[in-house]
């Protein structure tokens, strides 16, 4: 498999990720979406392709999902903080995926196309067909939330913390 | 060690990735399919295409109108439109003139005789090669069109052939290098 293939793959995995933030579900995707592309008369993969395929068969397989959208009742007792804080710590990649499955999947995506892929709100209106408004509210809240969950899990004392204490300890 | 979301988050995502091993089956199922379906999708392409090549050598299709039913199509659609005349009877020494600097001299048939009134005229189309209608005057709200094209094309070697089509009788014939039509309502 050449380097370019694997690139491609990895990155569809990881918007898949993003997308369903399971990683069963998520390797099923990619490769539901790697075959799908490759099966068409004229095979054209790229990552935009890509990237379209998986959102997709995200939407068709999980519309029950999209349609019946339940805000978490917690989710009013999520922390929010200030934009510019910076964590003391290297978080536990556990930790991190728990605080991003309690966003809701379009702020995920939203998050993740523009903090990690580093996609314009523009860019990620165009490939969510969402309005360029909307996708700026989704990462704006996404961030609020992550940090404040973060946050939390940085002082001392709060329960998540101890919850991620006790898991190292299990560890 | 101070991090900031986004960095934390691009940490994150790289260290999710998939094993060689998943790599490798999802390309393996990839190749599968593209040997199953290539080859099999070409075969279908090539034989749909092969069909539609020959249907039309064996006269399995297209099963479209015959040309003097497309014919007579558009001289009755003209006829029954009743488009407003871009020629008055006043000006047909004129249009005479034009028609004949435009290789299509006006010449009255000499199958016809027409003793009514000409209302006026408009330029149309018919089977595509370019026609004048000529209105005649009404009579009992009887209206009668002539056409007058040259014949070459479609309206080349048209025998004279008439039949009814609904509330419109249509009369088709050539003479001395003219394609005519006459088209008249039934009561």
């Amino acid at each position: 498999m050449s380097s370019k293939t694997e690139e491609l793959l990895q990155a569809g995995y990881r918007y898949a990720l993003a997308l369903r933030c399971k990683e069963q579900d998520a390797q099923d995707l990619v490769h539901e979406a790697w075959i799908r592309l490759n099966s068409q008369l004229i095979p054209l993969v790229n990552r935009p392709r890509l990237v379209r395929t998986i959102r997709n068969l995200y939407i068709d397989r999980y519309r029950r999902e999209q349609i019946l959208v339940v805000e978490s009742l917690d989710e009013a007792q999520i922390p929010v903080i200030e934009d510019t804080a910076v964590f003391d710590h290297s978080f536990a990649a556990d930790d991190l995926d728990a605080c991003l499955a309690k966003l809701r999947p379009p702020e995920r995506e939203a998050l993740f196309l523009n903090s990690v892929e580093g996609y314009t709100a523009a860019e990620i209106a165009r490939i969510t067909g969402r309005p360029r408004g909307t996708v700026l509210s989704l990462v704006h809240r996404a961030r609020l939330k992550m940090k404040g969950m973060l946050m939390d899990y940085d002082s001392p004392g709060s329960r998540v913390s101890q919850l991620a204490e006790a898991n190292t300890h299990e560890k | 060690m101070k991090n900031d979301l986004d960095t934390l988050l691009k940490h994150h995502y790289e260290g999710k990735r998939l094993s060689d091993r998943q790599l490798q089956d999802i390309d393996d199922a990839a190749g599968m399919t593209q040997w199953l379906f290539q080859p099999m999708m070409a075969c279908v392409f090539v034989a749909l295409m092969t069909v539609s090549l020959l249907m039309p050598a064996f006269g399995l299709w297209p099963p479209g109108a015959s040309d003097a039913d497309t014919l007579s199509a558009d001289i009755i659609k003209n006829h029954l439109a009743g488009k407003p005349v871009d020629f008055q009877a006043k000006d047909f020494d004129a249009l005479t003139s034009h028609l004949t600097n435009a290789d299509l001299p006006l010449r009255r048939p000499d199958l016809l005789n027409i003793d009514k009134a000409i209302k006026g005229a408009r330029l149309c189309s018919l089977a595509g090669q370019p026609a004048l209608q000529i209105y005649f005057s009404e009579e009992h709200q009887e209206r009668t069109s002539l056409f007058i094209a040259k014949a070459q094309g479609a309206l080349e070697n048209i025998p004279f052939s008439g039949g009814n089509f609904d509330a419109t009788v249509v009369l088709t014939w050539a003479e001395n290098g003219h394609f005519y039509a006459l088209a008249k309502d039934r009561l």
